[in-house]
C-alpha cells in the first residue's frame, strides 16, 4: 500500500491525476481498514464545520488527508451529525503558532501522518512545476554525491552515472517508467555507498528530509512549556513559592493517610517529581539541600526561589519538549546516549527514579543491562550493583516496580562472580576499589533473597583460600565468611597460620590481617588463638622485616575504637602473661616523644608496594 | 552415474527449472543470456512457471537479488559482501547458472592466487615447440568469459594480494585482454561480466584498492532477517543434506531447530530476539551455515552412535563445539548466555539448559 502512495506521488503527471488517483488510494485503505466510532465522529465534526463555516463566509477550500476525503466529500452534513456531535464535550484550549521543520514533518520525528522525505518530494514537485519531471532521479543522486564530497567523502560523477543507470533498470525490472525514491535509495546504497547504507545514511537524511524551518514574527511565540509550569504550579499548590524570596520546602513523600483523595495524599511525592524534573530540564527553580541520614529516605528539603533566570531557563527548556515532563524525558535520554560507563548509566537511571518518570525508567534499565553487558570490569559492576540495589530497597516509596531492575542485578551478579577472581590478583590500588565492589555485591546479597548467594560464597572461599589473589583482600573475604558464620574455627585457625607463618612474605601476611580486620571486629577480639598467632608472628620477624609490618598493623589498629583498643590488650596481656591493666595502659596512652622520634624515622621508609 | 557424484553443479541439479524457464519465456533476454531478468529472478527466489514448480535457492531480501540482478544487466560486475555464510557463493553459483546455464568459470581466491590464473597462462610445452601462440594460450575462466560472452566467479576474492585484485582493474574498464606477446588484445563479448565475493571476516587482510572497488557495484548480503526464514533455511538445507549423505538418523524436530536457531541468532546479533534484553557475543562465526553443519553433525552423531534421534544431549555437545572456540573468554560469555537467557526461557529449553550447562563446566 506504502508503495503504491509513493508511486502515485511520483509518477503522475498533472493535478487532476493526482488528485483523482489519491482519492481512489484514500478509498482503498478505507475498504481495508475497520471503520470505528472514534473516526465516524472525527468526520462528522469535521462536516460540521464545514457546513458551518459554508455558511458563514461562502465556499470552504479543505485540506486533508486522502483517508477522510471521501468521508467528507461524499457524505453531506446531517441532522444525525449535529446530534453525534452536540454530545461533545467543550475543552479549554489555546491555539498557538510554533514554527514547523521539515524534520517534524517526517516520520522520522515520530509524526505518525508525516511523510517519508519531505526534501525528495520538494524537488519532485519543483522540477514537475518547471515541467522536467525527468530531472528528480538525477537531481536527488547528485545532491547526495554533493552532500558526501562536501563533507569530505569522495563520491565521483561515474559513481552517479552507474547509480542512475542501476536505477533504471530497476525501475524497468518492475515494469516503471521512472525510479521511485525506493529505486534511487537502493541504487545510491549499492553505487555511491558500496554497499553498505551506513556510508549515506547523514546524505540521505540532508537530501530526503532536508533542514527546512519556517519563521514566526517576533513576540507570537508562547511556548507550551511555560503555560504547563504555571499549570503545574497552580495543580500542586506550589504558587506561593513564585516569589524573589528563597523559601523552604519540606517535603514528606510517604503517603498522608489523614486526606480522602489519591492525589492529596501523594501531593509531596508528586511535589518532589516535579522539582527534580525541573533540575533535569536545567531549569533552576529549585535546590535541594541534602538531609541527614536517619530519614534520607522519605524527607526533602528544598530551597525554593523564582528568578528572571528561571523564566529563560523555561524558554530554554522548552526546546527539549512541550512540557516540564516532556523536557526531562528527553533531557535524560540524551544523558543516556551520551554515558559511556555502567555506573554512569546507573545514576541516570537514579534520577529517572527521582524524577517519577516510569518510561525513562524502562529505558535506562534497558541502557544499564545493554552496558552491563558489555562491561568488563567487575569494579564497575559491583558500584552498579550496590546503586541498583539501593533503587530497588528504597524504590517502594517513590512507587517504583523493582521487576525489571532484579533482573539487571542478577545478571550483573553473575558476570561479578565469573570475573572477581581474576581481577582480585593486583596490586594494592585496584584491590581498594576491589573491596569496595565486594562489599557491596556482599551487601546485595544481604538484602536481596533473588541472588545465588551460595556461588558468592564460593567466590569468597575461593578469595580467601588463595595465595595469589592480592592479600588483602583475601583477608577481606576471609572477614567477610567470619562474619555470616560460613567459615570454620579449624579452618580460619588454618588460615591465620599459614599467612601469619614463616613461609609468607611478612608484608603479605600483614596486609592479610589488615584485611582480615577491616570487618566484625567484635568477633576477631573474641578469639584468643588469632592473637596468639599475630604475637607469635611479630615476635618471629627480625628488624628488616618488622619495618614494613609495623605501617601495616599500625594502619589497621589506627581506626578501632578505644574501647576495641583495650580489649585488644586484653588479650595479648593474657597471651603475654601481663596484667590487663598494665597492657591497656601502655596501647592507649599518649605517644611519648621518645616514641615518636621512632615513628618519625618512618618516614624515610621506603614503603613500596604496602 | 550422476549419484556416484558428491555435489552437483547448479545447473545439473536443477536443469528440469531452467530449461521450463527457457521454453516459457516471454520478456526480452539481454544479450549473452540465456533468459531475461525477471526469470533469473524467479529461478532465484523460486516460483511457477507453467508446471513446473521453481523451488527458491536464495531466502530473503527479494530487493538484494532485484539489485544484483540489475547490476549484471548495466554490465557492470557485482561484488557480493558478507559474513561468512551468508550465501554470497551460493547466490553467485546459481546466478551464473541462471543466466548463463554454466556455473563452473571459477577462480577461487587464495593467499597463492597469481596474476597469470586471472588473465592467461603457458603451456610451456606446446611454448617450446611452436613458440607463442593461440594455440599454446592456457586460458583462464575469466578469459573464456570474455571471448564467450558470459559471467565468470571470482570466489573470495580479498583473499588474493592486493597486487593480484588489481589485474581485474584493466579487464573491468577496458572489458579487453592485451597479449603482449602476441601483438593481440582480446575485447570481451556483450554479456561478459564478473561475479565476485569477500568475507566480511576477512577485512584489512588484503583491502581492496578503492580503484578496484569503484568497478563493481558493491551488494552487502545481510544474515537472514527473521526467525522463520532462518529456521526455513536450515531445515531445508539439512533435510537436503541429510538425503545426500544418507545419514542413518530421523529428522530433528522443529522445536530443535527453533532452539539452535534461537541461540544463533541472540548470540549473533548480541541481544535477545525481542530485544529487550543485550547478550555479550562470543567470538565464532555463527552463521546459519554453521546451524545446517551443526545439526547435519548431531543426526550423524546420533544415527552412527546414538538411536537415531538428535536429542539434546548431542545439541549441546555441538553448540559447545560450536560456539565455545577458543578460549575462557567464550566459555565465560557462553555460561553468562546460559544462565541469564537460556535459564529463564521455560520448560522446552530447560533439559537443552542442563545438558549445556554440565559441559561448559
Amino acid at each position: 500500500m506504502k508503495k503504491l502512495r509513493d508511486w502515485i506521488t511520483e509518477h503522475s503527471d498533472n493535478y487532476d491525476d493526482f488528485i483523482a488517483a489519491v482519492e481512489e488510494y484514500g478509498k482503498s485503505i478505507r475498504e481495508f481498514s475497520v471503520s470505528d466510532e472514534h473516526n465516524e465522529l472525527r468526520e462528522a465534526y469535521m462536516r460540521r464545520r464545514i457546513a458551518e463555516s459554508e455558511e458563514k463566509y461562502g465556499k470552504a477550500a479543505v485540506i486533508t488527508g486522502a483517508f477522510h476525503t471521501s468521508g467528507i466529500k461524499n457524505i453531506p452534513y446531517s441532522e444525525k451529525d449535529k446530534k453525534l456531535t452536540d454530545k461533545l464535550k467543550t475543552v479549554p484550549s489555546k491555539a498557538t503558532l510554533m514554527p514547523y521543520s521539515y524534520y517534524r514533518l517526517s516520520s522520522r520525528s515520530g509524526y505518525g501522518a508525516g511523510s517519508k522525505a519531505p526534501g525528495y518530494y520538494e524537488i519532485l514537485f519543483r522540477n514537475k512545476c518547471r515541467g522536467v519531471p525527468d530531472n528528480t532521479p538525477a537531481e536527488y543522486l547528485s545532491r547526495l554525491a554533493e552532500y558526501q564530497r562536501k563533507n569530505g567523502f569522495s563520491a565521483s560523477s561515474a559513481e552517479v552515472i552507474e547509480a542512475l543507470r542501476l536505477a533504471e533498470t530497476l525501475a524497468a525490472m518492475r515494469g516503471g517508467k521512472r525510479p521511485s525514491m525506493s529505486d534511487l535509495r537502493d541504487a545510491a546504497v549499492t553505487c555511491l555507498g558500496h554497499g553498505s547504507f551506513g556510508e549515506i545514511s547523514l546524505a540521505c537524511a540532508d537530501v530526503e528530509i532536508g533542514t527546512r524551518i519556517g519563521e514566526l514574527p517576533e513576540g507570537t511565540v508562547c511556548t507550551s512549556m511555560q503555560e504547563d509550569f504555571m499549570h503545574q504550579l497552580k495543580d500542586l499548590k506550589l504558587e506561593r513559592f513564585r516569589s524573589a524570596s528563597a523559601q523552604e520546602l519540606d517535603l514528606d513523600l510517604r503517603e498522608n493517610l489523614r486526606v480522602k483523595s489519591e492525589k492529596s495524599a501523594f501531593l509531596d511525592l508528586h511535589r518532589s517529581f516535579f522539582m527534580h524534573r525541573l533540575i533535569q530540564a536545567g531549569v533552576h527553580f529549585g535546590t535541594q539541600l541534602s538531609t541527614n541520614q536517619d530519614n534520607a529516605t522519605w524527607s526533602e528539603k528544598w530551597t525554593v526561589s523564582w528568578t528572571p533566570e528561571t523564566e529563560i531557563e523555561i524558554v530554554e527548556a522548552s526546546l527539549n519538549g512541550e512540557t516540564v515532563e516532556g523536557a526531562a524525558k528527553t533531557s535524560l535520554n540524551m544523558e543516556l546516549l551520551d554515558s559511556q560507563s555502567l555506573s554512569d548509566t546507573a545514576e541516570t537511571l537514579y534520577k529517572a527514579l527521582l524524577c517519577g518518570l516510569p518510561e525513562c525508567i524502562k529505558t535506562a534499565s534497558s541502557a544499564v543491562q545493554r552496558m552491563a553487558s558489555d562491561c568488563a570490569s567487575p569494579v564497575e559492576e559491583g558500584r552498579t550493583i550496590g546503586t541498583l540495589s539501593a533503587i530497588v530497597r528504597f524504590g517502594s516509596i517513590r512507587k517504583l516496580d523493582p521487576e525489571p531492575l532484579t533482573g539487571i542485578i542478577s545478571q550483573l551478579f553473575l558476570k561479578f562472580c565469573l570475573q572477581a577472581f581474576n581481577a582480585c590478583i593486583c596490586d594494592a590500588n585496584a584491590a581498594e576499589e576491589m573491596i569496595s565492589a565486594l562489599t557491596f555485591v556482599y551487601e546485595a546479597c544481604l538484602a536481596h533473597d533473588f541472588l545465588d548467594s551460595e556461588r558468592f560464597r564460593k567466590i569468597l572461599g575461593d578469595l580467601a583460600d588463595s595465595d595469589v589473589v592480592n592479600p588483602l583482600i583475601s583477608g577481606f573475604a576471609c572477614a567477610l565468611l567470619t562474619e555470616k558464620g560460613e567459615i570454620t574455627p579449624g579452618k580460619l585457625s588454618e588460615l591465620v597460620s599459614r599467612r601469619l607463618s614463616r613461609g609468607t612474605p611478612p608484608a603479605e601476611g600483614a596486609a592479610w590481617f589488615e584485611g582480615l580486620a577491616r570487618r566484625n571486629r567484635r568477633s576477631l577480639i573474641g578469639r584468643l588463638t588469632l592473637w596468639e598467632k599475630l604475637c607469635s608472628f611479630i615476635e618471629g620477624l627480625d628488624d628488616e622485616e618488622f619495618k614494613p609490618v609495623l605501617v601495616a598493623l599500625r594502619r589497621t589498629f589506627a581506626d578501632f575504637t578505644a574501647a576495641e583498643k583495650t580489649d585488644i590488650a586484653e588479650n595479648i596481656g593474657e597471651v603475654m602473661g601481663i596484667s590487663t591493666q598494665q597492657a591497656a595502659e601502655m596501647i592507649t596512652a599518649a605517644v611519648t616523644a621518645e616514641e615518636q622520634a621512632v615513628i618519625d624515622e618512618l618516614d624515610d621508609f621506603d614503603f613500596g608496594d604496602i | 552415474m550422476a549419484q556416484e557424484i558428491l555435489r552437483l553443479s547448479a545447473e545439473q541439479l536443477y536443469k528440469n527449472e531452467i530449461d521450463a524457464l527457457i521454453a516459457n519465456e516471454t520478456a526480452l533476454i539481454p544479450k549473452g543470456w540465456q533468459m531475461s531478468p525477471k526469470s533469473v529472478l524467479t529461478y532465484i527466489l523460486g516460483g511457477k512457471v507453467g508446471d513446473t514448480v521453481i523451488t527458491p535457492k536464495y531466502m530473503g531480501d527479494r530487493r538484494v537479488v532485484e539489485i544484483c540482478i540489475a547490476t549484471l544487466v548495466t554490465d557492470r560486475a557485482l561484488l557480493l559482501i558478507g559474513e561468512p555464510g551468508t550465501a554470497k557463493s551460493w547466490l553467485s553459483e546459481h546466478l551464473t547458472a541462471a543466466i548463463n546455464g554454466n556455473s563452473s568459470q571459477v577462480i577461487q581466491g587464495t593467499a597463492g592466487t597469481t596474476e597469470e590464473q586471472i588473465r592467461y597462462s603457458w603451456n610451456y610445452a606446446m611454448l617450446l615447440a611452436k613458440g607463442p601462440s593461440f594455440e599454446s594460450l592456457v586460458k583462464s575462466p575469466i578469459y573464456n568469459a570474455m571471448e564467450t560472452g558470459t559471467i565468470a566467479r571470482f570466489e573470495e576474492i580479498s583473499r588474493c594480494a592486493s597486487e593480484v585484485q588489481d589485474a581485474l582493474i584493466s579487464i573491468l574498464s577496458e572489458k579487453r585482454i592485451s597479449i603482449p606477446e602476441l601483438s593481440e588484445e582480446v575485447a570481451a563479448k556483450k554479456g561478459f561480466s564478473i561475479i565476485a565475493t569477500a568475507n566480511t571476516r576477512d577485512k584489512g587482510v588484503n583491502e581492496m584498492s578503492s580503484a578496484l572497488k569503484r568497478r563493481f557495484n558493491i551488494v552487502i548480503l545481510p544474515p537472514p532477517s527473521d526467525m522463520n526464514t532462518e529456521i526455513n533455511i536450515v531445515k531445508t538445507r539439512v533435510a537436503q543434506m541429510s538425503k545426500d549423505m544418507e545419514l542413518n538418523a530421523e529428522m530433528p524436530t522443529d522445536s530443535d531447530f527453533e532452539k539452535i536457531v534461537t541461540v544463533f541468532r541472540e548470540l549473533r546479533e548480541g541481544k535477545t530476539l525481542d530485544g529487550q534484553l543485550k547478550i555479550k557475543p562470543t567470538s565464532g562465526v555463527l552463521s546459519s551455515a554453521e546451524a545446517i553443519s551443526l545439526m547435519v553433525n548431531s543426526m550423524a552423531l546420533a544415527g552412527s552412535f546414538g538411536n537415531g534421534k538428535v536429542t539434546d544431549s548431542e545439541l549441546a555437545a555441538a553448540l559447545q563445539g560450536a560456539v565455545v572456540k577458543d578460549d575462557d573468554k567464550d566459555k565465560a560469555a557462553w555460561e553468562e548466555y546460559l544462565e541469564n537467557i537460556m535459564r529463564k526461557k521455560g520448560a522446552d529449553y530447560a533439559s537443552l539448559y542442563a545438558e549445556c550447562r554440565e559441559r561448559n563446566a
